[in-house]
């Protein structure tokens, strides 16, 4: 089984690292899990617990609009698109990570 | 707009979109794990178990699904009502006749209305502006000629004096109100 680490830490940045997953193109639940993982080296690790509820959250929310298409196995999939509104959302994600991480660096490392 | 209403018209029971997104979940994650050099029966277990509790994971995913449905109803029912509206608007505007025609009909049956309206309400619906108008009679003579006839303007003066049923009597011709010889004034 695979290690859960670090989902504290992703809690906040969850919705920030979906949005930003599907700005390269529209995946399923599951591709959005490992495209993450992998794109992070497997140093996060998307739980599905907070995957598909974040998922739906931001459907809601208008951010991410779900379709049915086809997956790899050729079966009906549940496809999520970014939205414009997400796009610019993502912006707005990106800024405020930034300042949030340049933030807790600057306490960690001070001398 | 168009791609989000043909998904919405697409959209299959809710329980049933969560059980199938999980389903495929779980089987993309077990071919990973089995790709991983894990034992497939033991992979799928695995896979099943990163979900978590399950039941609590549904129930949250159809609460928000429910929730998203229930706005995106609202959204399309505004989206259609304004595309209505302006197509209405559009119809009208290129046959000023036909809408000339049928504001024109439309003001005369509510003028109408609500003249006729008025009328009866004033007449039958309203009580009489009288302090007790359920105790106020019109009197006639009845004679072999007719059941409601006119009253001789002494028999309404003699009437008057003796009468012990009414408390006053007064009278009027179809030209002007006469007065009663008690109260020089419709009895109020």
């Amino acid at each position: 089984m695979l290690p859960k680490t670090q989902s504290a830490l992703l809690y906040g940045a969850l919705d920030a690292l979906i949005l930003k997953t599907l700005a390269r193109g529209p995946r399923h639940g599951y591709a959005i899990a490992r495209s993450i993982e992998e794109t992070s080296g497997d140093a996060v690790l998307v739980e599905e617990g907070s995957l598909y509820p974040a998922l739906y959250r931001l459907e809601r929310r208008g951010w991410v609009e779900a379709e049915w298409g086809t997956s790899e196995l050729g079966r009906r999939a549940k496809l999520y698109r970014l939205t414009d509104a997400g796009r610019e959302q993502l912006a707005t994600e990106m800024l405020t990570w930034k300042r949030f991480a340049t933030g807790v660096s600057k306490v960690l490392f001070s001398t | 707009m168009k791609r989000s209403l043909r998904s919405w018209l697409w959209r299959i029971p809710i329980d049933q979109e969560i059980d199938e997104e999980l389903a495929l979940h779980i089987e993309m994650r077990t071919r990973e794990l089995v790709d991983r050099g894990m034992d497939p029966k033991a992979a799928h277990e695995a896979a099943i178990a990163r979900l978590g509790d399950i039941a609590t994971l549904k129930r949250t995913m159809s609460d928000l699904g429910r929730k998203r449905d229930r706005e995106m109803r609202l959204t399309i029912w505004l989206e259609e009502l304004r595309d209505d509206l302006k197509f209405a608007f559009r119809q009208l505007k290129s046959s000023p006749s036909f809408t000339l025609v049928a504001t024109l009909t439309l003001a005369l049956g509510i003028g109408a209305n609500s003249a006729i309206f008025a009328l009866v309400d004033a007449t039958l619906l309203r009580p009489l502006p009288y302090s007790a108008p359920d105790r106020l009679v019109t009197i006639w003579e009845h004679s072999a000629k007719t059941a409601r006839g006119y009253v001789s303007p002494l028999n309404m003066l003699d009437w008057n004096t003796r009468s012990r049923t009414f408390e006053k009597i007064a009278g009027f011709t179809p030209a002007g109100a006469s007065e009663g010889s008690r109260s020089r004034q419709v009895p109020s």
